[in-house]
C-alpha cells in the first residue's frame, strides 16, 4: 500500500517533520514544554494586558498580575502535563518503540487532540481566569454582575486561545501519523468524529472573530479620546486579523486543503494505473469519508482489473491446452492406428506381389494413406515444435532458426526451463516474428534471435536488417504477438523502420 | 453524465445548512424565473439601503458622538445608500453579468460566459462595487458627520479606515449570497460545458476560507469597539460579552454556510462519484462549479475515469482478440483436415473398395482387406468425431442450434435441448455459447454416473441471449469449480455475465450474453 502525500509539502509540515525527525523519542514531551513556555511567556500575560483596560481605572495593577501570573504557573507546570500526558500516552510510547496498537496512537493523535484542549482550557478558565477576577475586583468595588461578565470576557479569549492549540498539536502530529499510516490495518475504519468541517472550520473562525471582539473592544476602553480609540480599534483589528486571525484561518484552511490536493493526487495517479495508491485516514471528518471511498474504489478498480488480467491469461493457455489436447489426440488416436492400416496394406501388398495390377493398386492405397498421414502430422506439428515441450524454448528456437527461409543466428545465454505457458507465448512471438521477416525483409537479409534473462525477467529479441515495413497496415498480426504476451504479464515493442534499417521485434516476460 | 448533488451522507449541521439553503433558492428561482438576476439586485439594493448600511453605522456612531444620541447620522447613510445603491448596480454590477441575463431569458448565450458571469467573474464585480460604492456613501456620509462633529484630518482617516473594514466584511457575506443564489444556474450550466474546461478563478476554495475570515474578523473587531465606545466604563464587561457573543453567533451562521457550500457539498459530491465508481458504475462524472481546488479534484477524477474506462476496454478487447484467434485457428485446422486428411481418407476408402473387389480371386486377400476397410472406417469416424470437437463445421453454416444438436447426439450424456432462438447472433458469440456448452458435456461425461441428465435451453431477450444450464446431479466440487470459472471467462470475453445457482438436485448456470 503506498499512500499519496503533497508533493510540496506547506512550510509548516516541513518545520514539524523537521523538528520531529530531531526530536525523536521526547517529541510530545518537548512540544508540550513549548506550548506551556508558549502559554506562560506569551499567551496569559498578553491576555491579562488586554484585558486590564476593560476593568476600568483605579486599582491595582502588580497585584492581580502576579496573582494571575502565579496560577498560570501553577497551571501550566502541574495541570497541563497531567491533562495531557494520559491521554497522549500511547504516542509517546510508541516513539519510544514500545508495543502499542497502532489504533490506539491514531485515536490519541487526531481525537485526543480535541479533548485534552478543552480540559486545558477550561482549567485556565476557572482556575486562572477566576482567582484573577477576584484579585482584580477587590481594589474596584466590582458587583457581582462586573464579576461575572469580566470572567466571561476573559474566558473568551482564552478559550480562543484554547482551539488554537487544537490547531497546531493536529499539525504537530501529522509527521507521527505519516509513520503511522503503514502500521493501520487496511480496513481501518475511524468512525465519525464529532468534529466536522464545517464545525472546525466554523470554531476556527468563532474562535477567532471572539478573539478580535473581546481584546479590541476592552483595548479602546483604555481611552476617551475619540481619535486614539479609533487608532487603537483600526490598528487592533488589522493586528488580530493578521496575526491571531491569519493564523488559526490558515491552519484551518491548510488542514482541508491539504487533504483535497491528496485527494487529487491520488485521483491523477490512479488514472496512470497506480492502483495500489491509497490516501491516508486522518480525522474521521467528510473529507476521510472521501478518502475511504476512495480507497474503496482504487480496491475494486484493482480487483477487477486482476480480475480480466487473470481471465485473460486463464484463456490464452485454455486455447493453448485445447490445442495440445487436440494435436495428442491426433497423434494418438488416429495416428497410430492409420500407421497400423498402412502396415496391414502394406502386408496385402506383399501377399499380391503376383497380381501386378493389384499389387499397383495396393501401392496407390498405401501413397494415400501416406498424404492422409502427412497432412495430419502437418497439423498436429501445429504451431509449438515437440522440442518446446520436450526441451525448452531455446532447442525449439534453434530448430525453428534452422528452418527460416532466410539465414538466422540464435544467440541464447542460458536462459533455461521456464513456466509451460510463457514459453509457448515467448514461442509464438518470436516465430511469428521470424516469419514476418522471412516474408518482408528481402531478398540478402539475415535474421538474429536473441534470449537473455535476470532474476525477474526473460528477455527475447528478434531482428533482421531487411527492408521493414509500414506499421500502420498490419495490425493483426503484431496486435496477436502483444496479446500473448501480455496476457503473460510481459510486454513486447516492435520497431521497424521503412527506410531500411531492417525490423526489430522485443520485449520480455516474467522469469 | 451526471453526479448526484444530494450529498448521500447526513453531514451532520453543514448537511441541514446546504439543504435549507438549496431548497430557498429553488424556490427563489422557480418564483422569479426569468427575472432571477433582477430580483437578486433589487433585493440587494433593498437589504442595502435599509438594513445592512444602517446597521453598519449604527456600530460606528459612538466613535464620532461618544453615544447613540445621534441617530440621524445614521439615517443620512441610509439616504446615502438608497440613492446610490440602484446606480451601482444597475451601472457596474449588471453589466458585468450580461452573459447570465441573456440565458436566464432564454436567449442564445456562450455557456462558458454564463458560467463565468456564475463564478469566476463575481468576486471582481464584488471588490469593484463595493469599492466605488464605499467611496461615494462612506465618503460623503463622513463629510457630512464630520462637518457637525468637528472632525480632524486624523479623525477622518481613523474614520474611513474603520467604516472601511467593515465594509470588506460586508462585501464578503454579499459575495457569498451571490454565490449560492447562482451556483444553481453554474451547475445546470456546466453540462453544456466543452469537456476540456478548465476555467481556474482566482478566488479558490482555499483562498475564500481566509479572505471570507478576515474580512469577518474586520468587521467584529471594529463593530464590537464602536459599540462598546457607547456605554459607559461602568458596566462595560458586560457590553463586551454580549456585543463579542452576539456578533459572534450571527456571523457564526453565515460561516457555517459558506463552508457548507463551497466545501462540505463539494466533498459529499466527490464521495458519491468516487463510491458510484466503486460499485461499478463508470458513467459518473463531476462537473465544474467553482472554478476552485473541488473543480481541479473534479478534473482529475473525470480524467481518471476515463483512462480507466480505456484501458478496461483495451483489457476486454485484447482477451476477446486471444478467443477470437483461438477460434479461428480451430476452424482453420477442422476445414484443413476435412479438406486434407479427410478427403484422403475417403480415397482410401474407395481404393479399398476396389482392392477388395478385385481380390475375389484371392479370398485371403480380399478377408484382410475387408477388416482393413473396417479399421479405416473406425478411424474415419474417429476423425470425423475429433474434428467436431475441434470445431464442428455446422457452426458457422447452420449456427448455433444445429451444432448444438450435433453435440448433444455426440455426448454420452442424456441431453435435452429447449432452443427458441430466431436469429443468428453474432459469430464470436455463438461460438463462446457453443463451447461453453461443449465444456459442460465434456466434463459431465468425464465423471462416471449413469443418470446424469444436461438440460440446455437457448432463449433470446431484445439483444441479450439468455444461456440456461442445468446439470443433475451437481459435478463434484473441484470440477465444477473449474467449470465455472472456465464459463466466466468465455462468456465474459464476449460481454457476458454468468451466475451460478446451486439447488437440491443439481447446480443451474444462467448466463446473459449480448448477442450483436
Amino acid at each position: 500500500m503506498l499512500t499519496v502525500t503533497s508533493e510540496e509539502p506547506h512550510w509548516l509540515d516541513r518545520l514539524y517533520e523537521r523538528s520531529y525527525r530531531r526530536l525523536g523519542k521526547r517529541y510530545v514531551e518537548a512540544w508540550l514544554l513549548l506550548s506551556a513556555s508558549g502559554i506562560l511567556l506569551l499567551a496569559w500575560p498578553t491576555q491579562f494586558w488586554t484585558l486590564h483596560p476593560l476593568w476600568g481605572p483605579g486599582g491595582d495593577a502588580v497585584r492581580p498580575f502576579l496573582v494571575t501570573m502565579a496560577c498560570g504557573l501553577l497551571i501550566t507546570l502541574v495541570l497541563m502535563p497531567w491533562i495531557a500526558l494520559g491521554p497522549f500516552r500511547p504516542i509517546v510510547r510508541f516513539l519510544r518503540g514500545e508495543e502499542v496498537d497502532p489504533r490506539e496512537v491514531w485515536h490519541a493523535a487526531v481525537r485526543r487532540v480535541p479533548r485534552v484542549s478543552a480540559t486545558c482550557t477550561a482549567a485556565y478558565c476557572f482556575a486562572g481566569n477566576i482567582p484573577c477576577l477576584i484579585e482584580v475586583g477587590r481594589s474596584r468595588d466590582f458587583t457581582l454582575g462586573d464579576y461575572v461578565s469580566g470572567w466571561l470576557v476573559a474566558s473568551i479569549i482564552t478559550s480562543a486561545a484554547g482551539f488554537f492549540f487544537v490547531l497546531i498539536w493536529e499539525v504537530a502530529f501529522r509527521p507521527v501519523l505519516r509513520e503511522l499510516q503503514p502500521l493501520l490495518p487496511p480496513d481501518f475504519a475511524p468512525g465519525r468524529s464529532w468534529l466536522t468541517l464545517s464545525r472546525r472550520s466554523a470554531l476556527a473562525s468563532a474562535s477567532a472573530m471572539a478573539y478580535t471582539g473581546a481584546a479590541v473592544s476592552s483595548l479602546v476602553s483604555a481611552t476617551a479620546d475619540r481619535e486614539v480609540a479609533l487608532g487603537i480599534a483600526v490598528l487592533a483589528t488589522i493586528g488580530s486579523a493578521v496575526s491571531f486571525g491569519g493564523i488559526i484561518t490558515g491552519l484551518v484552511s491548510h488542514s482541508i486543503f491539504m487533504r483535497v490536493s491528496e485527494l487529487t493526487l491520488a485521483l491523477d495517479r490512479i488514472g496512470r494505473r497506480e492502483h495500489s495508491i491509497r490516501v491516508a485516514v486522518r480525522a474521521g471528518d467528510e473529507l476521510d469519508e472521501a478518502a475511504m471511498s476512495l480507497n474503496r474504489m482504487a480496491e475494486r478498480i484493482e480487483a477487477d482489473e486482476d480480475a480480466v488480467r487473470a481471465s485473460r491469461a486463464r484463456l490464452a493457455s485454455i486455447a493453448d491446452g485445447e490445442r495440445q489436447r487436440m494435436e495428442r489426440d491426433l497423434r494418438r488416436r488416429v495416428m497410430v492406428r492409420l500407421q497400423r492400416v498402412a502396415d496391414e496394406v502394406g502386408q496385402v501388398e506383399e501377399q499380391l506381389a503376383q497380381r501386378s495390377e493389384l499389387h499397383r493398386l495396393c501401392g496407390t492405397v498405401r501413397a494415400t494413406v501416406a498424404a492422409a498421414e502427412e497432412e495430419i502430422q502437418r497439423l498436429s506439428a501445429g504451431v509449438y515444435p515437440a522440442e518446446l515441450t520436450a526441451s525448452g524454448l531455446e532447442a525449439a528456437l534453434a530448430a525453428t532458426a534452422a528452418r527460416t527461409a532466410i539465414p538466422t543466428e540464435l544467440r541464447a545465454a542460458g536462459v533455461g526451463r521456464f513456466d509451460h505457458t510463457r514459453e509457448s507465448s515467448v514461442y509464438f512471438c518470436c516465430n511469428e516474428a521470424l516469419q514476418n521477416a522471412a516474408k518482408h525483409a528481402g531478398a540478402g537479409a539475415t535474421a538474429e534471435v536473441r534470449l537473455s534473462r535476470d532474476d525477474a525477467r526473460i528477455y527475447f529479441e528478434v531482428a533482421d536488417d531487411g527492408h521493414g515495413f509500414d506499421l500502420g497496415g498490419r495490425g493483426r498480426g503484431l496486435e496477436n504477438m502483444r496479446d500473448r504476451i501480455r496476457a503473460v504479464g510481459g510486454d513486447v515493442t516492435i520497431v521497424s523502420a521503412a527506410d531500411g534499417h531492417g525490423t526489430s521485434v522485443s520485449g520480455w516476460v516474467p522469469a | 453524465m451526471s453526479s448526484s448533488a444530494a450529498p448521500q451522507v447526513e453531514a451532520g449541521a453543514s448537511g441541514r445548512v446546504t439543504m435549507r439553503l438549496d431548497a430557498f433558492v429553488a424556490r427563489a428561482r422557480a418564483a422569479m424565473g426569468q427575472w432571477y438576476f433582477h430580483g437578486l439586485l433589487i433585493s440587494t439594493g433593498i437589504f442595502v439601503s435599509w438594513v445592512s448600511t444602517p446597521y453598519q453605522n449604527l456600530t460606528q456612531v459612538p466613535f464620532w458622538t461618544h453615544g447613540f444620541g445621534q441617530w440621524r447620522y445614521v439615517g443620512v447613510f441610509g439616504l446615502l445608500a438608497f440613492v446610490s445603491a440602484p446606480l451601482m448596480l444597475a451601472l457596474v454590477l449588471y453589466p458585468r453579468h450580461r452573459s447570465l441575463v441573456a440565458h436566464l431569458r432564454g436567449r442564445e448565450a456562450d455557456p462558458v460566459e454564463v458560467w463565468r458571469d456564475c463564478v469566476t467573474r463575481l468576486p471582481i464585480s464584488a471588490a469593484v462595487v463595493s469599492s466605488v460604492w464605499s467611496g461615494f456613501t462612506i465618503g460623503l456620509g463622513l463629510v457630512y458627520v464630520g462637518r457637525r462633529e468637528h472632525f480632524t484630518a486624523t479623525t477622518y482617516v481613523g474614520a474611513y479606515s474603520s467604516e472601511a473594514l467593515v465594509t470588506v466584511g460586508v462585501a464578503a457575506f454579499y459575495l457569498m449570497i451571490y454565490e449560492v443564489a447562482l451556483l444553481p444556474i453554474a451547475r445546470e450550466v456546466a453540462l453544456q460545458l466543452p469537456p476540456d474546461f478548465a476555467d481556474t478563478a482566482v478566488m479558490s476554495a482555499r483562498r475564500r476560507l481566509v479572505f471570507l475570515n478576515t474580512a469577518i474578523i474586520f468587521t467584529v473587531g471594529c463593530q464590537a469597539a464602536g459599540l462598546a465606545m457607547g456605554f459607559s466604563q461602568a458596566g462595560r464587561p458586560l457590553v463586551v460579552a454580549v456585543v463579542t457573543l452576539g456578533l459572534v453567533c450571527t456571523y457564526v451562521g453565515a460561516q457555517l454556510a459558506l463552508v457548507a457550500s463551497s466545501v462540505s457539498r463539494r466533498v459529499a459530491e466527490l464521495s458519491d462519484a468516487l463510491n458510484a465508481v466503486a460499485s461499478g458504475r463508470h458513467a459518473v462524472r463531476i462537473r465544474p462549479s467553482s472554478g476552485d481546488e473541488f473543480d481541479a479534484v473534479g478534473r482529475s477524477f473525470n480524467r481518471m475515469v476515463d483512462l480507466l474506462d480505456d484501458h478496461a476496454q483495451e483489457l476486454r478487447r485484447s482477451r476477446s482478440r486471444l478467443i477470437e484467434v483461438a477460434d479461428a485457428t480451430r476452424r482453420l485446422i477442422e476445414r484443413d483436415l476435412h479438406d486434407g486428411a479427410q478427403q484422403n481418407l475417403a480415397l482410401v476408402s474407395m481404393q479399398l473398395g476396389q482392392l477388395e473387389s478385385g481380390c475375389r480371386a484371392e479370398p485371403e486377400a480380399a478377408e484382410r482387406v475387408h477388416a482393413i476397410r473396417a479399421e479405416l472406417s473406425e478411424v474415419v469416424a474417429e476423425m470425423r468425431a475429433l474434428a467436431h470437437g475441434i470445431y464442428p463445421a455446422s457452426l458457422e453454416a447452420e449456427g448455433l442450434t444445429s451444432a448444438l444438436r450435433a453435440a448433444a447426439r455426440e455426448s454420452e450424456v442424456m441431453v435435452s435441448l429447449d432452443v427458441a432462438v430466431r436469429k443468428r447472433w453474432d459469430h464470436a458469440v455463438e461460438s463462446a455459447v457453443y463451447f461453453c456448452c461443449w465444456e459442460v458435456l465434456q466434463r459431465v461425461g468425464q465423471v462416471e454416473s449413469d443418470d446424469l441428465t444436461v438440460r440446455i435451453g437457448l432463449t433470446e431477450d431484445g439483444g441479450t441471449g439468455l444461456v440456461d444450464i442445468r446439470v443433475q446431479p451437481a459435478l463434484p466440487e473441484e470440477h465444477g469449480a473449474d467449470l465455472e470459472q472456465y464459463l466466466q471467462d468465455r462468456l465474459g470475453a464476449v460481454g457476458g455475465t454468468v451466475a451460478t445457482t446451486p439447488d437440491d438436485h443439481g447446480v443451474a448456470y444462467h448466463a446473459d450474453v449480448p448477442t450483436c
